[in-house]
């Protein structure tokens, strides 16, 4: 059957996280406003990969903004040390923004992690 | 008497030729009409056709000739497409004339028309000899692109110049006659 609102699917790069807390909210798939643009382009998250590298067990918050303005899209997702999580579509609900995804942690514990997420774009 | 072929045609198996061998076609370029009487055919299976190349975030890209979809003298081709990158890219015939017009708007055509028209009728578009289009792409993603490539099928007609009798039977309506168009048209204001 014909699907006429489904996207396509695109990546982020691989983006490390190596400062805790809002403020150093890093852009893991950025998105475009460009006014010649036909209509707006929006995204839902359809894939989520977290490597905790040697950063301690904490959360890792995905959303939009920086700082002050960073809201969650999901609730912060808990990631234990030296392991890889992979969310996909079913772990996350299809909450949709035109706003460009940004990820970091609670903390990193003289770590880092490396995030990659895969989307659908809509529009 | 009527072809059951036509331009557009969306039937089951998708694409269909827009003419048969023996069949007569008008082939509408800027103000010419070529009436014309197809003597061959083949398909041209998808390919790619083009590679506008890298395109920065938020830029549009310059409108490049794809002269690969050129035919021969006294031939027109049938094509429909689809681009691969992100991009919505928009179609030139000639290069001066956007194609899909409205008044305020030139309608582009991104890789979600695989999704929305699979069997891409709604990109079908005609060319005249070497009267090749030129296509330009939006960048809209945010990081850019590093290649826009074009990804086309359709069918190449060989035809012959009809004598001037069908043409005033075809003009006159007592002559069956499949038009179609090869270049783009500017609206009156």
């Amino acid at each position: 059957m014909l699907d006429l609102i489904a996207g396509k699917r695109r990546t982020g790069a691989v983006t490390n996280l190596a400062a805790a807390a809002a403020a150093n909210a890093a852009a893991i798939f950025a998105v475009s406003n460009y006014a010649a643009m036909m209509g707006v382009k929006t995204v839902k998250i359809k894939r989520l990969k977290v490597r905790n590298n040697n950063a301690g067990n904490t959360w890792v918050h995905i959303g939009t903004g920086v700082g002050a303005a960073f809201v969650d899209l999901i609730p912060p997702l808990y990631s234990i040390a030296n392991t890889t999580d992979d969310y996909m579509e079913y772990d996350l609900p299809q909450v949709e923004t035109n706003a460009t995804i940004t990820a970091y942690p609670d903390a990193v514990g003289g770590g880092s992690f490396d995030v990659q997420v895969e989307i659908e774009e809509i529009g | 008497m009527g072809y059951d072929l036509f331009p557009h045609k969306s039937g089951i198996g998708l694409m269909e030729p827009v003419a048969l061998i023996g069949h007569n076609v008008c082939v509408k370029f800027s103000n010419d009409n070529h009436y014309r009487r197809v003597i061959w055919f083949e398909p041209l299976p998808p390919f790619q056709f083009l590679n506008i190349g890298a395109v920065a975030a938020a830029t549009t890209s310059n409108r490049t000739p794809a002269t690969r979809l050129q035919v021969w003298r006294n031939e027109f081709a049938q094509f429909r497409w689809y681009p691969l990158d992100a991009a919505q890219v928009r179609l030139w015939l000639p290069e001066a004339n956007g194609r899909f017009n409205l008044r305020n708007t030139q309608v582009p055509v991104d890789p979600t028309i695989v999704n929305r028209d699979p069997c891409l009728h709604m990109t079908e578009f005609f060319v005249w000899e070497d009267q090749n289009p030129s296509f330009d792409a939006i960048s809209y993603t945010g990081t850019g692109i590093t290649q826009c490539r074009l990804i086309g099928m359709g069918y190449r007609f060989v035809t012959e110049a009809l004598p001037a009798a069908d043409v005033d039977r075809i003009r006159n309506g007592t002559l069956q006659c499949t038009y179609v168009i090869a270049s783009g048209f500017t609206g009156k204001t």
